[in-house]
């Protein structure tokens, strides 16, 4: 019984995981650049709920929409004025610049809004707890559940059932063949971007139901994406939510025997797929 | 002009492309002429390639100006040329590998939105090519050599180019399925399609166009029809080595 309240606990958490990284999966397979502060555009995200609660009243929930959108366009911007300079530069170049975005948000952060952690306190779903055969389902963790997987399902549906959707992916196979389709390369580079960071804005928004914000609550989750999206084969949209949903049981299950292992667990099963099979176990598109 | 009469569908004029400061074009002329097959051949390294892909906006010339019926699309980016009409097969395919055959063909009529043109130049590749209707779900990149050239051939078709431009077609493709596709490629021809050709295969460029032009690092050193130029001993032995 407590094996199945962890799993199915780590399976919640792992839904919000799925979103991140397949943002960031999105991202990496589209443009071929790793985004090292996806993580800390979480921490946004989070921040922007709690000040749509602390200055507007807004219930984590009504912020979300917003919260999507003003991530969105925190990734036009980042694409247009930092990612897009150095397109087609050194893969240090990138690392280098978006590891700087990192620093910047992260310092920024604490110099705007304090290194104080900060929290909603009693959000709307916090009253929805389901209790299920023996289980409790927190609700706070169940809205962050279905809310990551409704936006997962949507965002696969579009890239994999729409024109537009298609000449995404057509991008971040063959750059040069998409262009010679006519493909604008540069606007899906940027939509890429948007969406990339909108699913960043989601997960802030549904995690600030269950957790406090400070300027580094978004570095673990930054982490998880990256081995996510490394498990699911890079790229891999579908691998990346697969195996955001593994991570967050796994982590889960070896918190119950060890607690302060959690988050080492993944790091440790990271490195085993890196060396044994580096295209990721699930390898899929 | 070169000895061509008429309006020209596609008008090169001193044209300058380089790439980081080596020199790949160096003051290219050139006409196509609609529904004219002409090949442009050369030495490896002579610059057909950079020529293609700068009439399709892939690269943009330093100096020059490429008018396509009307249009100058020098400077212009490929999302505004390729919906003019033209399309390039170019080299190496570039087909999507994890994509499927249907995708990869559909991805051709991108730039045509209406869905019943696309269904129905879907029928026009498919007389082309039948084998493809059995392959439409499997993805691209588990196709042999041969059969991913036709589906790249297929998919620059989608989109009703008025010229299409294609890009060492034989390249790492059996000799028998090479002659099959050029007998596809002269039924597309004949239908009236105009059609701007590099190829490697010098004797299957010359007898597949009606005129030729033979670019040596960058400038047109020859140019006239097929015939003439392989009626003469000195061209053939000095640029065509056949
Ligand atoms: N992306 C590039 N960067 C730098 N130089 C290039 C690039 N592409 C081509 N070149 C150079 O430009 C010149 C023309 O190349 P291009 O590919 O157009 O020739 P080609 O006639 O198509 O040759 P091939 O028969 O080998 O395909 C060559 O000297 C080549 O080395
Ligand atoms: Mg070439």
């Amino acid at each position: 019984m407590v094996v199945t309240q962890v799993l199915v606990s780590g399976l919640l958490v792992g839904g919000i995981y799925a979103l991140v990284a397949i943002g960031l999966t999105l991202i990496w397979g589209i443009l071929d650049v790793i985004n090292f502060a996806h993580g800390s555009y979480v921490m946004v995200g989070m921040y922007v709920a709690y000040f749509a609660w602390s200055l507007l009243g807004l219930d984590p929930l009504a912020a979300l929409p917003f919260d999507a959108v003003i991530l969105g366009a925190a990734g036009y911007l980042t694409y247009r004025f930092v990612i897009r300079p150095v397109m087609g530069k050194s893969a240090l170049s990138q690392i280098v610049i978006t590891f700087g975005l990192l620093m910047l948000l992260e310092g920024g952060a604490e110099v705007l809004w304090t290194p104080n952690s900060r929290g909603v306190p009693n959000p709307v779903s916090s009253h929805l707890n389901v209790h299920l055969g023996g289980i409790v389902l927190g609700g706070p963790q169940l809205v962050g559940f279905v809310g990551a997987i409704l936006f997962t399902l949507v965002l696969a549906g579009f890239i994999n059932f729409t024109r537009t959707g298609n000449a995404l992916r057509a991008t971040g196979e063959d750059r040069m063949g998409a262009a010679v389709m006519g493909i604008n390369v540069e606007r899906m580079n940027t939509l890429a971007w948007v969406l990339g960071l909108a699913c960043t804005g989601i997960a802030g928004a549904l995690l600030m139901n269950t957790y406090t914000v400070d300027p580094q609550a978004g570095v673990t989750f930054g982490l998880i994406a990256f081995i996510a999206v490394a498990l699911g084969g890079f790229g891999s949209v579908l691998g990346a939510g697969i195996a955001g949903l593994l991570l967050g049981m796994v982590q889960s299950l070896v918190s119950l025997y060890a607690s302060q292992y959690g988050l080492a667990a993944l790091v440790g099963l990271f490195l085993v797929v890196i060396l044994v099979r580096p295209t990721g176990i699930l390898g899929v598109r | 002009m070169t000895g061509v009469g008429g309006p020209s569908l596609l008008a090169v004029r001193d044209l300058y492309l380089d790439y980081a400061g080596a020199v790949a074009l160096g003051g290219v002329d050139l006409d196509v002429l609609p529904g004219e097959a002409v090949a442009l051949v050369g030495a490896n390294g002579a610059g057909k390639s950079s020529l293609l892909a700068a009439v399709a906006g892939l690269h943009r010339p330093v100096r020059g100006s490429i008018v396509f019926d009307g249009h100058e699309v020098g400077r212009l980016a490929p999302h505004r040329i390729i919906p003019l009409g033209i399309a390039l097969v170019p080299e190496g395919r570039r087909l999507f590998p994890h994509l499927s055959v249907r995708r990869n063909l559909l991805l051709g009529a991108y730039h045509r939105r209406s869905r019943a043109e696309q269904e129905e130049q879907l029928d026009v590749v498919f007389d082309l090519f039948p084998f493809l209707k059995e392959r439409l779900r499997q993805r691209a990149g588990t196709l042999s050599g041969g059969e991913q050239q036709m589906v790249a051939l297929a998919r620059a078709l989608l989109g009703r180019p008025r010229l299409l431009m294609l890009d060492e077609l034989s390249l790492g493709v059996a000799p028998m399925v090479v002659s099959r596709m050029f007998e596809v490629l002269a039924r597309i021809r004949d239908s009236g399609m105009t059609i701007l050709l590099v190829e490697q295969k010098l004797q299957l460029a010359m007898e597949f166009a009606s005129r030729a032009y033979i670019l040596q690092t960058g400038r047109v050193v020859l140019s006239g029809s097929t015939a003439e130029l392989l009626a003469s001993e000195d061209v053939r032995r000095a640029y065509l080595g056949v």
